[in-house]
Parts: C-alpha cells; structure tokens; sequence
C-alpha cells in the first residue's frame, strides 16, 4: 500500500520539470518570435505554453499574449485598435499602458468620459508617462471638469486655454489669438478656427490653405482637411470640399460627423449627376469613392448610372464595354433587369461560366408573389434555368448543365424535351443509369417519344444486360421509314450474329442456317435492308447456295446502289460464286458510285489477289480505276495509282502483273517522277546506294512537283525518311526489306483512302 | 424550351418601332402597317425580318419568353432627397484636433517592451 502511494507520488513529480522545460522553451521561442515582430508565431507559442503552464509562467504567456494585442492595436487599421487593446487588458489588467491607449482610442471616437476613467488610473499608477499631462488635462477640459497645468509645456497649456475658449459660448475673434507658442505649426489655424467658430458664414479658405501646407502631419492633416471642406461648403464649393474630405478619409479620419457631412456631400453629388443624366460622371464618382462609404442608396444610384453606361456600350455593340460597366453595378444594384443583361452580354463574349452566374442571379432576383407585376411563371423559369444549362454545356461543366436541367424540370415536370436533354447529357458524361432512368420518365409521360426511344435503345445497346431491338421496333411501329432505327436494328442483328468476318469459323460461332434466320427474321421489322440482304448474300455463298446467294447480293447492291461499303463486299462476295453475272452486274452498278476513288479498285484487286480469285478481272478493275484519274483535286494522279498498284502487285508477289504496270509507267507516264521513284527503290533495296538513290527521289520530286502531285511527293518523303535514316543495309536482306517497307507504305496510303470501306 | 441566341440579340420590339411597353392592339397596327410599307412580293428580306418580329411578341405567352432574353433599358431613376450638411465646426472637432496635435509627441513604439521570463531556481 506504502509503495503504492510512493508511486503515485512520483509520477507528477517525475513529469513536472519535463513540462517545466518544455513550456519555458515555449516562452523562449514566443519571445523570439515577438522580438521578429512575427506575431503569428508568437501567439502561437504563448497560447501553447500557457495552456500548459501554471503560476509564473502562466502570467509570462498572458504578458506575451497581451504585448501582442496591444503591438497590432497600435500598429493596425483603427476600426480594430480598441477591441485588441480591451483584450489586451483582459491579459493583463493592471498595465497602465494599455489604460492610456485605451483613452487614447475613446478619446478619437469621442468618448471622453469613459477615456477619463482609464486615465484616472494612469495618473495613480504612471504619472510621468510621456504625453500624459496634456492627454489628462484635455480629456477633463473636454468632460467639463476642472485642469491644471501640472506638466504641461508652455505651447501645451496655451493650447489648452484657447481650445476651452474656442468651445466655450463666447469664442474668440480671430485677433484675439495670441502669438503663441502653440501645438501646431500655425497660427492661421487657430485664427481659422476662432473664425469659423465666431461665425457660421466665415469662410476662411487662405487661412486654412496656409495650416494644412505647413501642418502635414497626417493625424493632424485630415481634421485640417476636414475643416478645409467644410470652409469650401460654406461658399457653395462642393467640387473644393469633395477634394478635401477625400484626403481626410483615405488618410483615416472617421468621426461620425465627418462621416456624416461626407456622406451627405457623396449623395447630393450622386443625385446632381443622376438629374443631369450624366452617367458616366456618376460612375466615376463612384470610382473614387469606392471603399470609403456605405452609402446604401447613393451606391443604388451609382448602380443605376453603371446601368445606362452598360446599355449605351451594349446597343452599339460594345459588348466587352457594357459587360464592364454591369459587372460593376450589380455590385451595388440587386436588379433583376441589369443581370439579365450581364447575362447576355458575357455571352456574347462567350464567357459561359459568367454568363450562367449572371442568369442565376436574375432567376434569384425575381420577385415571388404571384401578383407582382414582374412575377415571373413557372414556364419561364424553366426556361431560364434550361438556358443556364446550356450556358454551362457550353462552358464543359457536365455536373452543373445537369443540375440546372434538373433544377428546370422542378418548374417544368411534363417537359420532356428538358428531360430527354437531362438524359443525353447523363449520358454523355457516362451516368448510364441516371440518363436511363431519365429516359423512362420521359416514355412515361409520353410513350410516343421518338427521341427518348431511340437514345434508350442506344444506352440498351451498350449495355450487354438489355436489348434494345423492341424500343426500335416501337419507333418503327411510330414511324415506319425511321432511317436511324431501321438501321440501328440491322446493324444490332448483324453486329450480334455471334460471328464476326474473323470468327466464323470459331468454334462458337452460329452455324451458318441460325445466321441466316436471325437475319430474315430482322427483314420483317427492316424489310429491304441492304445491310441483311449483303450480310444474307454472303453467308449464302459461304453455304455454297449460289443462287440464293447471287439474287441477295444483286438485290442489296440495287437497294443501296451509291453505297460503296455494301457494294464493295457484294462485289467481292460475287468473285467467289461460279455465276458471273451476278459479278458483272454488280461491278457496273459499282462504276456508277457518284464521287468514287480509284482507292475503291485498288482495294478490290488488293482483295482479290488475297483471295486468288480469277485475275481476269484486274484489268477491268483497272480500267475502272483509271477512268476515274485525272479529275482535278482527285488523288491519287496516274503516277502515284500506278506506283500503288504495283505495291500491291508486288506485296501478293505478282511479279508479271508488276512488271507490266512497270511497263506502263515507262512508256505512258515517264515525266511523272514514277520511273525515279521506282528506280530509287531498286538501286535503295538492291545495291544499298543511298546516294544515288537520294539523287533519284530528287528527281522524281521535281517532277512530281511540277504535276502538283502530292501522293507522290507523300510517298517520296516516306522513302526520303528512310534514305537519310542510313539504316544499317544488310545487302542480303534487301530486296525483302525494300519490298516490306514499300508495302507498309502503300497499305497506309489505301488505308486512309478507303476510310471505312472495308 | 431554347433561348434566344444571345450574340445577335434582335430586338423585336426595335424592329416594329414600338416601345417595350406595348399593348396587343399596338403591336398589331404596327405589324401591318409594316408589311404594307415592305410587302413580301416587293421586299421578301425585310418582310422576314418583321415577320419573325411579330411572331416572337405576337401572343402573350411568347412575348413573355421573348423578353426574358432581350436587352432590358435602364430602370427610370427615382427622384431622391438630397441629404443636408451641418456646417458648423463643433467643439467635437476642435478637441479632436487639440488631442491629435498631443499625440504626435508620442512614439507608439516606446510603449512596446519584451516579457522576460523569471530566473529558474
């Protein structure tokens, strides 16, 4: 039990000097901080160690606490001096340096009495404290009580004695000011003074010029300024007047009676400008007196004047002007009116995220009785918020165009064109259930919905979960000839055969007869869609049922006659069947595709080769290439087809059919720059002279320059690429690399040529 | 539902010549009197442009979507009472600027002292 009460003993003796320690260390680091004037850091300090400290310590952080307020008091923006001093003192309540800054402060703001019984304080406690004498004896002059000269200099006590006869009933006559010594660095202020006093028409404005050139101290400077303006009032000067009191506000004077006789000289301006429609003075007016009154009614006014400057900027199309001037004043002006301008205005210049804020102020500004004769309906409301949305689609901002909507639909809950947009934006920012969701709303208040039907079909199709086909069918049913559902419900059949070109011979895929009664099945709800027919044709050729083949075939090339994907797979499709006329009929339909490429017949004798089908047809793929060349603007020229087809000639080791277009070249296109070309890759691939080769691809650059043949001049940079490279030539593999990279070329030139034809 | 597009905002109202504030029957005078003026046989361009005036300020209910993304003129000022000064120079002033001359023998910064910490035993 002893042990016991010895250890629990222990424990807090053990931890006092640890704490001890660190709260002195504390102390240290706030005093140095303090020393840096980092008050911050401090305060900091001194709050952490007096929560921990007790006893002397404890009063050590209250003192650093409190020389903290009081160093901000002093050194800080008057409106906060008093509220820190008086923490200051609760820190710290017997310093009486704080109780004479205190009355110092209730003093600027007139409250003498109060500032008296902080000096009484002072006077018991520090009585030779600089500058007290004059403070104390002021202070009771100013309450009405009796003061002495005790410690008062010669100039202080005069000083004294003329500011009791100044305040007194009987002030005196200006030649009744002695000469002095006095505080101030001029009589003519105290002679101005006795005047204005004596006399409430004097208007001593030379005497007073004189005081504030030589007095420009700037504690003292703005209750001369003051005084200056009032001077100036007295004779109608209102311009003289304005001038002086601004220097004594922006130098810091804020009596109540100079803010009142300032504030009464900002209105009666404001409202001379307003009467004379003189807008733009207005504004500036408000220009320089920004930050120094709260004058809610003159501020309107100025408001309004930003108002009028706006509109005149905005109808001569001024928009960046206007927007200037009404950003201003809806600072000032809670208008309706004006920030719907705003609104317009920053989006004429295209600022949509400005734009949305201003039209959310003026749906906010609106009034909400009913009955007010600016009251706005619900419609309209919801017009405003759906424009707000698409102010913030404009910006890119997904999350708030899809608030506002929704925010619009709470005005406006039968509108389902604002929630079909609801759902495509959803949708576009990948919300799939929300945007489905959003599209079920709209079906149900309207089942008829095309829009709604088929953007809820187009998210069913994404997702592996639902199927799509009975919304198509429902517009459809709405709209027979619907090109988008017809055929968005073919290509859903087709793209879901469960085979694709590459798979049909997987081991899941359909077999051949399901396919095809998928496909027929889809023609009842699409009859005649060229599409399934294509698709029907060569699942059928693939059956080896020629006829049925040949006629689905015919019959999708016939329903999309200028469609150059459908008629490029029918056609190669039909080389694969015995019959030939199907083939033919097709290739003539293909030749009357309006706005056709060469790239089309590259690309069926690339095909055919591939699948070694009968070469006689090359030259007629050919001859309906070339009767498509030379059309102006049209690529490829004679040169670069050629140099294509013999890639590709070459690619499927053609060699016969290479060399005859090599032939070609030479005797019917031999200024193309072809034969350099074709040379260049042969002394490049077959000797490794990139010398000479460079020397070749120069020449065949000037010549294709001259024809302005750009698929050459493309085709001879990618060589050029390669000759400058100085790739390592391994003289073996040549001839194979050269071919390979003359293959990669011309495979990207077909490509981007047959776009998505394949 | 769509707002008027704002970067050309036509003001129907101007085209009419009328002010914001008219009444149905004005805005229809003003309508035929216009197509008298313009017919469409002699000046389709201008014809169209009053046409699609008319059309958006036609009916109430579209005229109140109309105005919501039109330019708005500025509001009639209000008459306002000028404020009144007092011009006297009151003792308040006098003192205040008697307490100011005072203070500017004071150096704030004499008044800052530094906390010391007691001596430990």
């Amino acid at each position: 039990m002893a042990k016991k009460h010895r250890v629990a003993r222990e424990r807090p003796s053990a931890q006092r000097p640890a704490r001890r320690d660190q709260t002195v260390q504390l102390l240290l680091e706030a005093i140095r901080f303090l020393r840096r004037n980092d008050y911050e850091r401090a305060e900091k300090m001194a709050t952490r160690a007096r929560e921990l400290a007790a006893g002397t310590e404890r009063a050590v952080a209250q003192q650093i606490l409190a020389e903290i307020e009081f160093r901000k008091a002093v050194t800080g923006a008057q409106i906060e001096r008093l509220p820190r001093l008086e923490k200051a003192l609760e820190l710290t309540p017997d310093d009486p340096r704080l109780h004479f800054h205190r009355a110092i402060e209730l003093c600027r703001m007139g409250r003498w009495s109060e500032a008296l019984a902080d000096l009484e304080i002072v006077a018991v406690r520090e009585p030779q404290r600089k500058g007290f004498a004059y403070l104390y004896a002021l202070t009771r002059l100013a309450c009405g009580q009796p003061w002495d000269e005790r410690g008062l200099s010669p100039a202080e006590a005069n000083t004294l004695h003329l500011v009791a006869r100044l305040i007194s009933k009987a002030p005196p006559a200006p030649a009744e000011v002695n000469a002095g010594p006095w505080l101030g660095k001029s009589r003519e202020m105290w002679t101005a003074l006795a005047a204005m006093r004596r006399d409430p028409a004097a208007v001593p404005l030379e005497e007073l010029k004189v005081a504030c050139s030589r007095d420009t101290r700037k504690s003292v400077q703005h209750h001369l300024q003051y005084i200056r303006g009032i001077a100036a009032l007295r004779q109608g000067d209102a311009e003289t007047a304005q001038q002086a009191w601004l220097l004594a506000a922006t130098s810091g004077l804020r009596t109540a009676e100079f803010i009142e006789n300032f504030t009464a000289l900002f209105r009666n301006q404001a409202i001379a400008l307003a009467e004379a429609n003189r807008w733009q003075d207005l504004v500036d007016l408000g220009e320089r007196f920004r930050g120094l009154l709260f004058d809610e009614g003159t501020w309107t006014l100025i408001g309004e004047a930003g108002f009028h400057c706006g509109y005149a900027a905005a109808q001569a199309g001024r928009w960046s002007e206007a927007a200037r001037y009404w950003r201003e004043a809806n600072t000032h002006l809670s208008s309706r009116a004006l920030a719907q301008n705003l609104a317009l205005a920053e989006e004429a210049m295209e600022n949509w995220l400005e734009a949305a804020s201003a039209w959310r102020d003026m749906v906010r500004r609106r009034p909400r009785g009913a009955n007010h004769p600016d009251a706005l309906s619900d419609a309209q409301v919801a017009a405003i918020w759906a424009h707000i949305a698409e102010c913030y689609e404009r910006a890119g901002d997904a999350q708030e165009t899809a608030n506002a909507l929704r925010t619009a639909l709470k005005y406006a809950p039968e509108d389902t064109a604002l929630r079909a947009k609801l759902a495509g934006t959803l949708m576009d920012s990948g919300r799939t259930s929300s945007a489905v969701s959003a599209l079920e709303k709209v079906l149900e208040v309207d089942p008829r919905n095309i829009d709604a039907l088929m953007r809820l079909a187009h998210l069913y199709a994404e997702e592996w979960r639902y199927d799509p086909t009975p919304l198509w069918r429902r517009v459809l049913e709405i709209q027979p000839d619907h090109p988008e559902a017809r055929d968005a419900l073919a290509d859903y059949t087709i793209e879901n055969l469960g085979a694709s070109f590459e798979g049909w011979g997987g081991p899941f895929a359909r077999p051949p007869a399901e396919r095809l009664r998928i496909l027929r099945e889809a023609l009842k709800d699409v009859p005649d869609h060229p599409r399934l027919l294509l698709h029907i044709g060569m699942i059928e050729q693939e059956r080896g049922k020629e006829k049925e083949a040949a006629e689905a075939l015919r019959r999708a090339c016939a329903l999309a006659s200028q469609d150059a994907a459908i008629c490029s797979l029918a056609l190669h499709s039909a080389l694969h069947l015995q019959d030939k006329t199907a083939a033919n009929e097709i290739f003539m339909l293909a030749t009357r595709i309006e706005n056709l490429l060469p790239a089309f017949w590259l690309h069926q004798i690339d095909s055919l080769l591939q699948c070694g089908l009968d070469r006689s047809w090359i030259d007629r793929f050919v001859e309906a290439a070339d009767s498509l060349l030379g059309r102006p603007g049209i690529p490829p020229s004679h040169g670069s087809f050629l140099l294509q087809l013999y890639g590709i000639f070459k690619s499927h080791e053609a060699d016969d059919l290479a060399q005859r277009v090599v032939e070609r070249i030479r005797t019917q296109f031999p200024d193309s720059g072809a034969v350099e070309y074709l040379e260049a890759v042969r002394v490049l691939y077959e000797r490794g002279d990139q010398k000479q080769a460079a020397e070749l691809l120069r020449r065949a650059e000037r010549a294709a320059g001259k024809t302005h043949d750009q698929e050459l001049l493309s085709m001879i940079s990618f060589l050029r690429q390669i000759v400058a490279a100085r790739l390592p030539l391994n003289q073996e593999s040549l001839p194979e690399r050269g071919l390979a990279l003359l293959e990669q070329m011309i495979r990207s030139i077909l490509e981007r040529n047959l776009g998505g034809l394949g | 539902m769509k707002g008027q597009q704002p970067s050309a905002p036509v003001d129907p109202y101007a085209v009419l010549g009328i002010p914001r504030q008219a009444d149905e029957a004005t805005i229809k005078r003003a309508y035929f009197r216009l197509v008298r003026e313009f017919p469409p046989e002699q000046a389709p361009e201008k014809f169209q442009e009053i046409r699609a005036a008319y059309d958006r300020i036609k009916s109430a209910e579209a005229r109140l979507q109309t105005d919501l993304f039109l330019l708005q003129p500025p509001p009639a000022t209000r008459q306002r009472r000028r404020a009144r000064y007092d011009l006297q120079i009151s003792a308040g002033s006098i003192l205040a600027l008697a307490l100011e001359l005072g203070l500017t023998s004071i150096e704030v910064h004499e008044d800052f002292h530094e906390p010391r910490l007691p001596r430990t035993p």
